[in-house]
């Protein structure tokens, strides 16, 4: 149990690596997805929101369109989309997506802009960028699916929100998912 | 009987006859003891009695006597007393029961007064006690009527207890059983009676909330299928958590899973969650996701 308690006038704001959560549950894709706005819902609690980031690369796997629909499909929702024009398509990676959402983390804590920064990511790249907003008198929350998040990044988080147990996997119709399977789906 | 009379009716004992009713007109009972002057004397009317030197019958002080008495010619000022009878314990004794009772009732009025306070004093403890005697008797009484009454309140109480508790465990069979029913109607094919739904296991600590709405009975209808009466409207949330353990389902118009006939079909639940049998599964509100939440393992 957590030394720390929540309070509903926090201010939060949510960082969302995109491609991390995505791949965590990619084997349950075919029937269900990662529903952002209850994962938010989920992790913010009675808090307010003040931002929800999400960063991600332009032109995902075969560079088709299809993550520019979704990306589309989140700012509708209200999410900030970041998507970086680095995606490397030899080596199947994305770059620059992690600097930018450190930059952000550490921007935004300096200018006070939050209390509480929620990194929904298992990555320990983060690490550094965790620190240094924990040294500007912030809190970090770490939300992660437990088999790929690193040990260092739980123990380095305030507090740690495992996603296993959350319901934030989206389940649908059957007919739905015959109509929604090659596109929103297939874009995430 | 006055005095008088009882007198007359002595006429024989004492010897007296008609000729000596004035002698025995003057008679009274007297009591002689010493007076200031030593000498044995006894009052009469507020006049001093003395003994009669010349009889033969001699009065000692403490002595009580019936006697005859003379008023003093020469100074009228006091009496002399010619001894009757004296009164002691033998003339007591041959005394009837009315002149017994005439005694008593004489004694009484005349010397209420002393005897009254004596008796109250001498009686007091006497009929305290009985009196202490009979209450303690009476409480008895009444404590064992209280503890007779309140061994029954008690076993009344207990089976009422035990009413309650069957009523609560029919009660509780009547609602599986409308809950399996509901199912069968839904599912005619089936033919093969099947188990009764176990209770319901107690939520696990995250989903007990401070808000608990009545518990949804939602059944497993089928592979892909869950029924509920508490699906009421068009569309539906529905989540599932990564290990595959809870289901979140909340109302929303904006859904994206619909709702017929208090039926949703949940593409690939079964994968999920493989399905042998209807069953109940063990649901409960969270305020803190505003939705039921259903335990699928």
């Amino acid at each position: 149990m957590s030394i720390i308690s929540f309070d509903e006038n926090d201010r939060v704001m949510m960082f969302i690596d995109l491609r991390n959560m995505t791949k965590s549950v990619s084997k349950d894709s075919k029937y269900s997805r990662i529903d952002f706005v209850s994962l938010v819902r989920c992790l913010k609690g009675p808090r307010k929101l003040v931002a929800a980031y999400v960063f991600d690369s332009k032109g995902a796997i075969d560079a088709t369109d299809t993550s520019k629909r979704f990306h589309d499909y989140l700012r509708y929702k209200g999410f900030r989309v970041i998507a970086r024009d680095s995606y490397d398509m030899e080596q199947n990676t994305q770059k620059e997506v992690d600097v930018a959402m450190a930059v952000q983390m550490v921007v935004h804590a300096f200018k006070d802009n939050y209390d509480v920064a929620i990194v929904v990511s298992g990555d320990r790249d983060f690490i550094p960028a965790i620190q240094e907003v924990q040294s500007a008198g912030k809190r970090v929350e770490v939300a992660a699916f437990k088999t790929s998040v690193a040990d260092e990044m739980e123990r380095q988080s305030d507090v740690f929100h495992n996603l296993d147990s959350e319901p934030i996997l989206s389940l649908m119709n059957p007919a739905e998912i015959t109509e929604t399977i090659d596109t929103v789906q297939e874009a995430i | 009987m006055d005095y008088m009379d009882w007198v007359k009716e002595s006429n024989g004992k004492f010897g007296t006859s008609d000729e000596d009713w004035d002698f025995l007109n003057q008679a009274a009972v007297i009591r002689f003891d010493y007076d200031a002057k030593g000498n044995v004397s006894g009052m009469y009317r507020g006049k001093y009695v003395y003994r009669d030197g010349y009889h033969e019958l001699d009065i000692n002080p403490g002595e009580i006597w019936v006697v005859s008495l003379s008023l003093n010619p020469k100074t009228n000022n006091n009496y002399f007393a010619k001894p009757l009878m004296r009164i002691d314990g033998s003339f007591l004794y041959e005394l009837k029961k009315d002149q017994i009772d005439s005694l008593a009732k004489h004694l009484w009025e005349d010397n209420k007064v002393i005897l009254e306070p004596a008796l109250e004093e001498k009686y007091k403890d006497v009929v305290n006690e009985q009196i202490a005697k009979a209450v303690k008797e009476q409480t008895e009484a009444v404590i064992q009527e209280k503890k007779a009454l309140e061994d029954k309140i008690q076993e009344l109480q207990r089976i009422n207890k035990e009413d309650k508790e069957i009523i609560e465990s029919k009660e509780e069979e009547i609602n599986l059983l409308s809950a399996k029913v509901l199912v069968m109607k839904n599912e005619p094919d089936m033919v093969a009676p099947k188990p009764a739904p176990q209770a319901l296991p107690e939520p696990v600590g995250e989903f007990t909330e401070q808000v608990k709405p009545p518990k949804n009975i939602i059944i497993r209808a089928g592979p892909d299928m869950l029924r509920s009466e508490s699906f009421k409207k068009s569309r539906y949330f529905v989540h599932m958590s990564a290990d595959h353990k809870s289901l979140l389902i909340r109302d929303d118009k904006n859904g994206n899973v619909v709702c017929m006939d208090n039926t949703i079909l949940l593409a690939g639940l079964n994968t999920i969650l493989p399905f042998t049998e209807e069953c109940v599964l063990p649901s409960e509100y969270s305020s803190r996701y505003g939705g039921t939440i259903v335990a699928l393992k």
